[in-house]
């Protein structure tokens, strides 16, 4: 067989496999039947979980945009709100798989504020455009709903830890003296704890790891966040034993019935408010404060699918949803803690705690109360909640920025209870574990 | 061996490199093709090597013994192509080489990258099945991980029963659906819509409303499995549903504790009884005196449903004293999970076992209760150690018969418009695929035809149902239970309607403004809290019972034209439809009507009459001259409705023993009003047993 030929046969060898490959990787297979939703409607419709503010005002919010129409005459587009649960799991679930699929069955998503790096890398969302006044959110707040430059959400309600004492009580100065005094904490296996450890971490030689954007080495996991938590562990074994069987609720009913400190968010407040052996008549017999350390910036933002088939609308709505008047019904009658410095009186030169200014939910809707009835929280009780959580909001770090945030805090909660456990978790392979899952990598200490 | 056949013995060695270069390029290729579609080259490399290596030597060594025409042949073709075909093939080759080089280092550079996004796969069970749902779901989503990156999550979550599935289903997973001129502001689902259904039985499938199969699907030849009824289907044609087969099967069993295992248990005797009816006849002569049988709540559990039947035929007399009998007032749960929850809370407070009562629950449930696995949903009944001295005092000890029938669990894909997608469907088709080499059977099943599975040694990962019988003996679990089908859901659902005394119940949610504040339990405000109980209620009656819904306010009047005002009616799918979308629409506004006032305003009819109150409690200055209006309570308007038996249920701040409602209930009567607390447990789980109560 001469050279050429031998080329020849060579050649068009190789270019049979080029081909076929190219065929393999490129030609689509079976043609799946889908079943397309009908996307032309009007309606909006707003996914979140259920509605747990007081006097429903989320629901009253929706209802008030179904009511009003815009500055111009026209109608609203009607809204519906969808509560998909009461589980963030589940709504995380739901919200996700819809968005994943290519839906236009949503128009305005309510997500937790650990959510926006998933779903805008995900390409669930539609960059916001158009709201107004967005240096009135508190800056804190409104960076967790920015990504790669883009914002894609912004705040709905904000969450910081509080520390709530009981009257008589003075609250310890530091967040080792918090955790020895065996205050009520939330370290039972959810959300809560990876929430909890956090601080513990951020309070006990770990600050700024595992927060934000910064990326912390293998070797900060090792010598100082695994540390700081079997520092934890040691008390969750000891003084904080009791809170390994509690989340917020269980907490509050702890806190309620003799606990004398808690760490708790701020919807706490109005909870214990409304508990008749918490009052002293028209008297709290319990305080709240901003704690001496940093604590968990959490909350829900709100954003637009980027799948809507009416993302003009949407955003009008997030908008509405968010403005002051808004927020100021959410925090007073809803006891949500609000995203914009405005629904707190506050501006531009007077954002400390102390120019706080609020009014209670009946002089905001003019409602009459009944006979022997007053507002839950007074216009002193709701200033103090809200410069305690302004103070707050200043030491608050946001939880790490990851799309993998669900492995993140899943192997972390795993890592943290084997650590409480004893079970002999090394440093390293904490550190491992840790590292891997927040690049969505399964793994377990 | 002769000249010729050396010389030919010579030309197939001579020709063996040429094929080993043909083999190693065909190893290339095909280990390429396996890398493309699967993955682990070198693994693929080397066992495709050895097998064509053989199959080729084979090969020419078979020339030896072929005629000698067809061997020339063979040789002379080998010679004048085999060159052309060996440079094909190691152009190929090299190719081969090459692409895989580069997946390679593809690969080796994705390994440094984050992860994508796994694809979230919505499962949604019975609440029994959850704890091996949820075990075999984490397992199927470790295996399909590649370089530790998932690619799907799973979501498991338990289903409130045949009823409200019913109305789920036809709905678009909503609990209601809005009747009225006016939109909804506002709608709750039944949790994440679910892309794949396990009920607990082929029945239970059966029973839900579907819609007519998509015309795409049409087009596949009848793909999709689903078409029945068409019946009460939705009118926008949504969801699909695809049964693909069983996952295993489940006999349901009567249990009993230690003591009266202890009197009842024959070694001898045959493990699986004739008839519940011989059962129940062994369990007699053994001195075994029962009071009831523990079985869930119909309406809520598909297990308890389908074990209805063959209890109703177990005992003599009618329907009537049956349903009473497997009815016990003091253990109402709303499934079994909820019920071996409660053994297991109970038995970790160091209490005795109930005398005198049976439980009736699928072998799978009993199984995972045994051996201390964690029970539905209910996150205060983990994983406990079964050889506590405490725990072991509670152990289940199950009973078989063969009219008892056996739970078949099919799996269902469910497609809803919009979310169907080529990957989603062939994510449930994987975790389909991967049950059938998984089979539950690991996860305290038995198959399909009721057979056992066995334990494999060392394998501490999975639990067969041999880790219960080495607690409860070997020969009380049979090796193999004849499957018996269920009976059809709204037959049974018929027959328990009719076996049960009837409920007229007349619903009243205070909504005053001080139910806006926060609730006691589980968070969120009164109002909601009170609300979501009432629609857990109304969804648990039947079409013999009655119902009608009244908001009270100052500013909403009982009598009036208010939202939440439905007239008494039979519960239809539509009347209760429209009670659970009124409550779900309700607001809190205006101040405390005074109790005794909101109680006059109930719309009551004749005859025996409930109504349910739901209430955050009342300041007494609401409630001037309180003990006159209790003394006309306790005449004039007892005297007026001599049947009507009041249930308040308080949301909390106030407790039973605060007034005003202390004085209300006393003024009924023992026997003529209750007070019932809200509790953190499920709304399911309170509104059937208040309705238990009720019947």
């Amino acid at each position: 067989m001469s050279a050429r030929t031998a080329m020849a046969c060579s050649a068009g060898g190789a270019a049979a496999v080029l081909a076929v490959t190219l065929a393999v990787l490129l030609v689509p297979g079976h043609r799946y039947p889908a079943m397309k939703a009908d996307c032309d409607r009007r309606e909006l419709v707003i996914a979140g979980g259920t509605d747990v503010s007081l006097k429903n005002q989320r629901r009253a919010l929706v209802r008030q945009w179904n009511e009003i129409p815009y500055p111009d005459g026209r109608p609203h587009p009607h809204a519906t709100l969808v509560e998909v649960s009461d589980s963030a799991d589940l709504q995380h679930s739901q919200i996700k798989a819809v968005a994943e699929s290519g839906s236009c069955a949503y128009d305005v998503l309510i997500m937790d504020n650990t959510w926006t790096a998933q779903f805008a890398d995900g390409g669930y969302l539609r960059p916001l455009k158009g709201i107004r006044d967005l240096g009135d959110f508190f800056p804190a707040a409104l960076r967790t709903g920015r990504r790669n430059g883009e914002q894609y959400a912004v705040p709905f309600n904000v969450d910081v830890g509080l520390l709530y004492y009981q009257d008589g009580v003075v609250p310890p100065s530091t967040w080792t003296g918090l955790l020895d005094s065996g205050a009520a904490l939330q370290l039972a296996d959810y959300e809560g704890l990876t929430v909890n450890a956090l601080e513990a971490v951020w309070n006990d030689g770990g600050d700024g790891l595992l927060s934000g954007d910064r990326r912390p080495s293998r070797e900060e996991l090792r010598t100082e966040v695994y540390p700081a938590l079997e520092r934890l562990g040691a008390r969750a074994r000891g003084p904080l034993a009791p809170s390994r069987q509690e989340r917020e609720l269980e907490s509050i009913e702890a806190f309620a019935f003799g606990n004398r400190l808690m760490r708790n968010w701020p919807y706490a407040f109005p909870a214990l408010a409304s508990e008749p052996r918490m009052r002293d008549g028209t008297r709290l017999r319990f305080g709240v404060t901003a704690p001496r350390a940093h604590t968990v910036l959490g909350g829900q933002n709100l954003a637009v699918a980027r799948r809507s088939p009416n993302p003009d609308a949407a955003t009008d709505l997030v908008g509405f949803l968010t403005e002051t008047r808004g927020q100021q019904l959410l925090f007073s009658c809803g006891g949500f803690a609000p995203a914009r410095s405005s629904a707190l009186g506050l501006s531009p030169g007077r954002g400390a705690p102390g120019d706080v200014k609020v009014q209670p939910c009946s002089a905001l809707t003019g409602q009459d109360l009944g006979r022997g009835e007053a507002d839950t929280l007074g216009q002193a009780e709701l200033t103090r909640l809200g410069q305690a959580f302004v103070t707050a909001l200043g030491r608050a770090r946001p939880r790490p920025v990851t799309a993998h945030y669900g492995t993140f805090t899943g192997t972390f909660r795993g890592c943290v209870q084997k650590i409480f456990d004893g079970a002999g978790t090394g440093a390293g392979a904490f550190a491992e574990a840790v590292d891997r899952s927040l690049d969505g990598r399964t793994a377990s200490c | 061996m002769t000249q010729r056949e050396n010389g030919d013995s010579d030309g197939w060695v001579r020709e063996l490199p040429h094929v080993l270069v043909i083999d190693l390029a065909s190893t290339l290729l095909i280990s390429l093709g396996v890398t493309l579609l699967h993955h682990g080259f070198w693994l693929n490399a080397a066992v495709t090597l050895v097998v064509i290596a053989a199959l080729t030597t084979g090969f020419l060594y078979s020339l030896r013994h072929l005629p000698d025409t067809v061997r020339g042949r063979t040789t002379r073709a080998l010679r004048r192509s085999g060159p052309g075909v060996m440079w094909a093939m190691t152009g190929a080759g090299a190719m081969g080489l090459i692409l895989l080089v580069a997946i390679g280092v593809h690969r080796l550079h994705a390994s440094t990258r984050p992860c994508g996004q796994p694809l979230e796969l919505r499962v949604l069970t019975t609440p029994e099945t959850l704890t091996p749902l949820r075990a075999a779901a984490a397992e199927f989503v470790n295996d399909g991980a590649s370089g530790g990156c998932r690619r799907y999550g799973v979501s498991v979550v338990p289903e409130t029963g045949p009823v409200p599935l019913y109305d789920g289903f036809g709905r678009l997973w909503r609990r209601s659906a809005s009747t009225d001129a006016r939109q909804a502001d506002d709608e709750r689902l039944f949790g994440p819509q679910p892309d794949i259904w396990i009920p607990s039985s082929t029945a239970e499938y059966a029973f839900v409303p579907k819609s007519p199969e998509p015309a795409g699907a049409a087009a596949e030849g009848g793909a999709f499995g689903s078409r029945g009824g068409g019946a009460g289907a939705p009118g926008r044609g949504d969801p699909y549903f695809r049964p693909r087969g069983s996952l295993g099967s489940s006999p349901l069993v009567l249990a009993l504790f230690a003591k009266a295992n202890q009197a009842v248990a024959n070694p001898v005797a045959a493990p699986v009884q004739p008839s519940t009816a011989a059962l129940l006849r062994r369990v007699h002569d053994a001195g075994v005196r029962l009071k009831g049988i523990a079985r869930p709540v119909p309406e809520t559990s598909a297990a308890a449903l389908a074990v209805t039947p063959a209890l109703y035929g177990a005992r003599p007399g009618g329907d009537e004293s049956d349903e009473r009998f497997v009815s016990p007032a003091s253990l109402v749960s709303p499934d079994a999970a909820s019920l071996l929850c409660r053994f297991r809370k109970e038995a970790s407070q160091g209490a005795e076992p109930p005398d005198g009562f049976a439980v009736a629950v699928p072998e799978q449930a009993l199984h995972d209760y045994d051996v201390g696995r964690p029970l539905g949903d209910d996150r205060r009944c983990g994983a406990v150690d079964p050889n506590d001295r405490s725990i072991a005092a509670w152990r289940l000890y199950p009973y078989y018969s063969r009219d008892l029938p056996t739970l078949d669990y099919p799996f269902v894909q469910v497609r809803w418009r919009g979310q169907d997608t080529p990957a989603r469907n062939a994510a449930v088709t994987a975790f389909r695929r991967w049950l059938d080499r998984v089979p539950l059977t690991s996860q305290g099943f038995r198959d399909a035809s009721g057979v056992r599975a066995s334990a494999d040694e060392g394998d501490s990962e999975h639990v067969t149902l041999s880790r219960l019988s080495g607690l409860v003996g070997e020969h009380a679990l049979p090796y193999s239970v004849s499957p018996v089908p269920p009976e059809g859901v709204q037959e049974t659902l018929d027959r328990v309607a009719a076996a049960r005394p009837r409920v007229s119940a007349s619903l009243m949610l205070d909504v005053s403004d001080s139910m806006g504040a926060a609730a006691r339990v589980r968070g969120g405000a009164r109002l909601a809290r009170g609300a979501s109980f009432l629609q857990s209620l109304v969804a648990q009656l039947q079409v013999g019972d009655r119902v009608g819904s009244q908001v009270s306010s100052s500013a909403a009047s009982p009598a009036g034209e208010a939202f939440g005002n439905v007239p008494p009616d039979a519960a239809s799918p539509e009347q209760k439809n429209l009670i659970i979308g009124r409550l779900q629409a309700v607001a809190s506004a205006g101040a405390d009507r005074p109790l005794i006032d909101a109680i006059a305003a109930a719309d009551l009819g004749s005859g025996r009459q409930d109504l349910v109150l739901v209430t955050d409690g009342q300041v007494p200055a609401t409630n001037p001259d309180l003990a006159g209006r209790a003394r006309w309570l306790a005449g004039e308007f007892r005297g007026r409705h001599p049947g009507l038996r009041l249930t308040v249920v308080l949301t909390g701040p106030a407790g039973c023993g605060a007034s005003p409602v202390r004085e209300i209930v006393s003024a009924l009567g023992p026997g003529g009003a209750r007070c019932v607390p809200l509790t953190a447990a499920p709304e399911e789980e309170q509104a059937a047993e208040i309705l238990a109560g009720l019947r």
